[in-house]
């Protein structure tokens, strides 16, 4: 009986071990696949240098996330990858508005996540303290685009799930 | 049934007896299943057709041109019929044909799902038996969510970047808002975006080529309104201006349905003429009664559409209508960041001023001796910096600038988080509360050999920097042209060039030192012509002048500059460097201009002073009265009235 609790208690600690490595794990698979899916390594990121040829032209034909689903497939006009997209492209600013703890991209960042309106500010605070941590870890500098996005995108889809 | 036929013998006379019953049976039951595949046909007079045909709605949707007898969509799966392109009532014909038709397999392929809008539209001039039963089988349609939530759509205008000549003039593109009310979640309503397809890396010589004279293929292209926001406002620093249009909700319905038709069909694209304005005019001609397209022959400048939309706004106005809900100033991030730094006090200013100078390790240190608040208020005006700066100096990827913003990033998030503040920005107003870009004037000009003569000048384009279209030291001129009437025919025999200004460019950049005490550069251009009065002849000099220096704002009314100007001229001396001073005075409505700099003769290293001032009062946004003096070999002076329109 002893031994069938123990193994019993493995297995329940091993399942919530894997579940939860399976949930980040889900959950970073999920970003990568919204990128490589939804093209987000392809749209046109605010660097002066490579917009400012084009206001008036246009490279992107609507096949990323950044497009309503006029034109994006219909795997990438999900609230997710919309939300993954936004947070891709602005999250300079994102990562700013976080630190100052207000700015229309935040407002923006919180209507996507669908959390409701009187949950919005205890959401909002607790994305700050989870994003705060993450830029103090030390090597924020060092990390990429991809990394900081994807980072910040999990602090979300976690704070959503906590906030709904 | 054989024996019906046939009795107990099958002969061959019964069996082609059989084939022709067969036969003719198939050809009465396929004249039926046309006839019931046409029955919607059936339902319009030859009559009504042809009127329909002619509809300018309907020509409208098809992008169809008069004038060249053809739709300009150059997609040949945008027409149903084989010359839909050339013949409106064909492709009305074949539209109308297809209601009745079997679904395509993949039902968003079929003309009932691709053509939502030549469908309402028709719904409004005749019953369509089952139309919302039928667009219910278009899945993804019916999975827009825009069709549901817009609440009003906006035009968007985008004001002019010298960063690109495509951009020069300005920009215009569509929004359509679905939660007023929900702050930041406009930043990701739909805008559609008219822009021309470039490879990258192109040359800019065939650029240009290209661009004028429709060697590129261009595209409505949806995306969320913060696409924009970022490139046009965080990263060109450019205003923007949202005129919000009523519209009901047949016509937000109809324009929806039709941007479902249009978005990726290829145009195309014309710089002059058939460019972003000029596009979305074309869709806003589906869904407003007037005109918004009128008479562009040659040229039709963004701001164009905006001044037409004015028009018929006030037009209704005085039939108790409306086109135009409100207009709202949109600024930009550097203006947004310049009204923040106001707010600093002058300990903070330093603060930041040292940490921009000296560099972001240490940053609470620096700060010793601020209380949480003022720390708060420097670090929030060191982020806003910081993101203009990395914008302004094109470097987002070095190690140094990423340790910058961490360090901004790790300071700030240990200080509390601020609720947002009211931060009052100046308004810049729209382009159509300023001065028109047409122009033509009159006046006298007296010149020094020649004594005094008549004066007319007209410009397409005319946003001079002493005018009220100018809001911030910039000019803008294209192509305009000052002739004369002689007096003296020792010099002119008859009606002469004057002055040409093919283009000319001035900006002054003052924001920039405001915002951070650096001077980045200010320029100016001018491709043109002036007439010149030497000892017994007069001539047109042509000259391409290029000038760039410094410029610094004093105060609200008051802008001096330095500049080195190169110059080549057809006339002796063909080659000049002119280092000159100048200044922008402004005082209500009366503003001055004027330069003094000493040019290079002869390549003797001699120097001869050359100078001019230009002193404009506007009395409103379409009259103006001018003085003006200049010396260059000669003088002149100059009294002109001009209109704006």
């Amino acid at each position: 009986m002893k031994r069938w609790i123990v193994l019993f208690a493995v297995a329940l600690v091993f399942a919530v071990g894997v579940t939860q490595v399976c949930a980040e794990d889900a959950k970073q698979r999920e970003f990568a696949d919204i990128y490589t899916e939804c093209g987000l390594g392809a749209m046109i990121a605010p660097r002066n240098e490579a917009v400012a040829a084009v206001t008036n032209v246009t490279w992107d034909l609507g096949t990323t996330a950044s497009s309503s689903n006029i034109s994006s497939p219909g795997t990438c006009a999900g609230g997710k990858e919309k939300m993954a997209g936004f947070i891709h492209e602005a999250q300079d600013q994102l990562f700013s508005e976080l630190a100052i703890g207000n700015g229309q991209y935040l407002d923006a960042l919180a209507s996507v996540s669908g959390v409701a309106a009187d949950k919005k500010d205890v959401f909002l605070r607790s994305v700050r303290e989870d994003a705060g941590k993450f830029v103090q870890n030390g090597n924020f500098d060092e990390m990429s685009r991809f990394e900081k996005a994807q980072t910040l995108y999990n602090i979300v889809i976690d704070n959503t799930a906590n906030n709904s | 049934m054989r024996h019906l036929f046939f009795g107990n013998r099958c002969t061959p006379m019964r069996l082609i007896c059989s084939f022709l019953l067969l036969f003719f049976c198939s050809i009465w039951g396929g004249t039926s299943t046309a006839s019931a595949d046409n029955s919607l046909r059936r339902l319009i007079s030859e009559n009504q057709l042809h009127a329909l045909a002619t509809d300018p709605t309907w020509l409208d949707l098809l992008h169809f041109e008069p004038a060249n007898h053809k739709s300009t969509v150059l997609n040949p799966d945008f027409f149903l019929a084989n010359d839909g392109r050339q013949n409106p009532l064909a492709e009305l014909e074949a539209i109308i044909a297809a209601y009745n038709q079997p679904w395509e397999k993949d039902r968003n392929n079929d003309p009932r799902c691709r053509f939502p809008a030549r469908y309402y539209w028709l719904s409004q001039k005749i019953p369509i038996p089952d139309l919302t039963a039928k667009q219910m089988e278009c899945q993804q349609l019916q999975r827009w969510p825009l069709l549901d939530t817009v609440q009003s759509v906006s035009v968007m205008m985008v004001s002019g970047y010298l960063g690109n000549p495509a951009s020069t003039f300005g920009h215009a593109l569509i929004k359509f808002n679905t939660d007023e009310e929900n702050p930041g979640a406009n930043l990701f309503d739909l805008t559609l975006n008219y822009g021309a397809l470039i490879p990258p890396g192109e040359n800019p010589f065939v650029y240009a080529a290209k661009g004028l004279f429709g060697g590129y293929e261009a595209v409505f292209s949806d995306r969320y309104y913060y696409n924009r926001d970022l490139v046009y406002s965080h990263t060109e620093f450019r205003e923007m201006w949202e005129y919000r249009l009523a519209l009901s909700d047949y016509e937000k319905r109809l324009l929806l349905y039709h941007i479902w038709e249009i978005t990726r069909k290829k145009f195309k694209y014309y710089f002059l003429k058939e460019n972003c304005a000029y596009k979305v005019a074309e869709l806003l001609d589906v869904v407003i009664t007037e005109d918004v397209l009128q008479g562009q022959d040659f040229w039709y400048a963004p701001v164009d559409l905006f001044y037409r939309l004015i028009i018929i706004d006030e037009a209704r106005k005085a039939r108790a209508g409306q086109l135009l809900l409100d207009i709202k100033y949109l600024p930009s991030s550097q203006r947004k960041l310049h009204a923040q730094l106001q707010l600093l006090s002058p300990d903070e200013r330093d603060v930041l001023k040292r940490v921009v100078e000296k560099g972001y390790s240490n940053l609470e240190e620096q700060m010793v001796g601020h209380n949480d608040q003022s720390k708060v208020n420097i670090l929030d005006a060191l982020l806003g910096y910081h993101q203009y700066q990395v914008v302004a100096s094109g470097d987002s990827t070095s190690p140094e600038v990423k340790k910058r913003q961490q360090a901004l990033l790790n300071s700030r998030f240990k200080l509390p988080a601020e609720d947002s503040r009211e931060n009052l920005i100046p308004e810049i107003l729209p382009p159509t509360r300023r001065s028109p870009p047409i122009k033509i004037g009159v006046g006298l000009r007296f010149e020094d050999r020649i004594g005094a003569y008549g004066l007319l000048s007209w410009s397409p384009y005319s946003s001079e920097i002493v005018s009220s279209s100018s809001h911030e030291g910039d000019e803008l001129v294209l192509l305009n042209l000052a002739v004369g009437a002689p007096k003296n025919d020792k010099y002119e025999k008859s009606i002469f060039i004057d002055k040409l200004d093919i283009l000319k460019i001035v900006h002054l950049n003052t924001l920039s030192h405001q915002i951070d005490g650096r001077y980045p550069w200010s320029w100016k251009l001018r491709f043109g012509a002036d007439r010149l009065y030497e000892e017994d002849e007069a001539s047109l000099d042509f000259t391409a002048n290029f000038g760039a220096g410094y410029a610094q704002k004093l105060g609200s009314g008051i802008t001096l500059y330095a500049m080195l100007a190169i110059s080549s001229h057809t006339e002796s001396t063909n080659l000049r460097a002119t280092p000159q001073i100048g200044f922008l005075l402004k005082k209500g409505n009366m503003k001055t201009f004027g330069h003094f700099g000493l040019e290079t003769k002869e390549y003797s290293g001699q120097t001869t002073d050359e100078w001019e001032v230009v002193s404009q009062y506007n009395i409103n946004s379409n009259y103006s009265i001018r003085i003006g003096a200049k010396k260059q070999k000669t003088t002149n002076y100059t009294f002109e009235i001009k209109r704006y329109f």
